[in-house]
């Protein structure tokens, strides 16, 4: 009877055991299906969007000074060197825009509004945005956010020539960076550690954002919970709070800023 | 080894009062509204399934055998829903864990467990309420052992009627 008893047990335990096993190797979870798609056709994807996005959005254009282009490239450029082996083609696009904003659409493509350039201090802040977007497009966000929205069925119809109205919807969508608390949180840190590996101060993202809510005027903290985005204290004390690596050494981009909006700015204030 | 004369003989079904019979579907009826109030603290479960054990093991060994294998089957599902409580609170509330495949196929497996044991506990309170047993693997084995294994010689001797002399 024992032998029986430990018999059933080892048969209850290997029953259980396969069952979790399974699932670990073929999961079955929603964001998984991010996996379908091969970074091959998110470029593709982001192409398409960003190609509509240009034709089709009036006011949305480019801004080029070779003040700007260059302060982007160095900013980007030490960035990107600093994320190891990547499978993006990293384009970044400043936008005549006042909005304060900045958005990543699929395969790497990033867009900032001149309105955030204008309201950064310095090269820092926007490095830090740039960093959290670029934590973003790593961890596959937008790809994620936009199956979640449309569905895998309608994202591969896209990729085949599906309709103009869908393409459109699923830009405004991609625009619209709403991305759930996890997410953001997800990017925050992966923005972060990219800061300190670059030699740029993860407290930049601090000013930046202690600034922005000066201007936009404190929230309620229970209000918190329910924001799609961790509310800007714990983003700030996160940035604050930051440990920074034994080896960090602060390196300045030599960048004179007010030059930099100077030269886009002239005449559009 | 063991014998058969070492465990006392199980009752047949004209053998169980009906007052019995619904005890013992009690124990597995029961447990569907500890479930309803005890999640997500699937510790509640655990405290009325022992509560209700306690209660009826004194009662015949057949009412006894079916609150001891409901209250046995419902450890494993209570420790794997409190595994998942614990393990979400840690990723959602203290962000100190991250959802990976682990986590998933753990919910998968939870979920799983969960519906194989009200599947097989209706099935068991049907099977009591008509006076018949039914078996859990590796728990009703162990109810079997615990609760008709005849213990000593005295409650052999007990157990025993002898004609008048």
């Amino acid at each position: 009877m024992k032998w029986a008893l430990l018999k059933d047990l080892l048969k209850l335990l290997i029953l259980f055991g396969v069952i979790w096993g399974v699932f670990v190797i073929f999961p079955i979870f929603p964001d998984k299906s991010v996996l379908e798609i091969s970074l091959e056709k998110e470029e593709q994807l982001g192409e398409i969007i960003v190609d509509n996005i240009l034709a089709n959005t009036p006011g949305f254009e480019e801004i080029h000074t070779p003040a700007l282009d260059s302060a982007i490239f160095k900013i980007s450029e030490r960035l990107i060197g600093q994320i190891g082996l990547t499978d993006y083609q990293y384009t970044i696009k400043v936008i005549d825009n006042t909005e304060i904003n900045a958005f990543t659409l699929p395969g790497g493509n990033i867009f900032i509004y001149s309105g955030l350039l204008r309201f950064a201090d310095n090269a820092d802040e926007v490095a830090a945005v740039l960093a959290h977007e670029i934590g973003h497009v790593e961890k596959r966000h937008v790809v994620s956010k936009l199956i979640k929205e449309f569905g895998i069925n309608l994202i591969f119809s896209i990729l085949t020539g599906g309709d103009a109205v869908m393409l459109s919807e699923l830009g405004k969508t991609a625009i619209s960076t709403v991305f759930d608390r996890q997410q953001e949180k997800e990017a925050d840190q992966y923005g972060l550690d990219l800061l300190a590996d670059s030699g740029i101060s993860p407290k930049s993202l601090a000013a930046f954002f202690r600034r922005l809510k000066r201007e936009s005027g404190s929230y309620d903290e229970s209000l918190e919970i329910l924001m799609t985005h961790p509310h800007y204290n714990s983003r700030i004390k996160a940035s604050i709070q930051y440990e920074l690596p034994e080896d960090y050494k602060e390196v300045d981009f030599g960048i004179d800023w007010e030059r930099v909006i100077n030269s886009f700015s002239t005449g559009k204030e | 080894m063991e014998e058969e004369s070492d465990y006392h003989p199980l009752p047949q079904p004209d053998e169980v009062t009906i007052r019995e019979r619904e005890d013992a579907m009690g124990a597995y009826l029961m447990m569907f509204a500890a479930v309803a109030a005890g999640l997500p603290l699937p510790i509640i479960n655990l405290i009325a399934s022992i509560v209700y054990y306690s209660i009826n093991k004194s009662k015949s060994r057949f009412v006894h055998f079916h609150a001891l294998h409901s209250l046995f089957a419902q450890i494993p599902t209570s420790i794997l829903n409190a595994g998942l409580v614990f393990w979400t609170v840690r990723i959602f509330f203290f962000h100190s864990w991250e959802v990976n495949d682990y986590y998933i196929g753990y919910i998968w497996m939870v979920v799983i467990a969960n519906l194989l044991y009200f599947i097989f506990s209706i099935i068991a309170a049907v099977k009591s309420r008509k006076g018949q047993f039914y078996y859990f693997l590796f728990f009703g084995r162990l109810s079997y052992q615990i609760v008709y294994r005849i213990k000593d010689e005295a409650e052999m001797k007990e157990a025993v009627n002898k004609p008048p002399a």
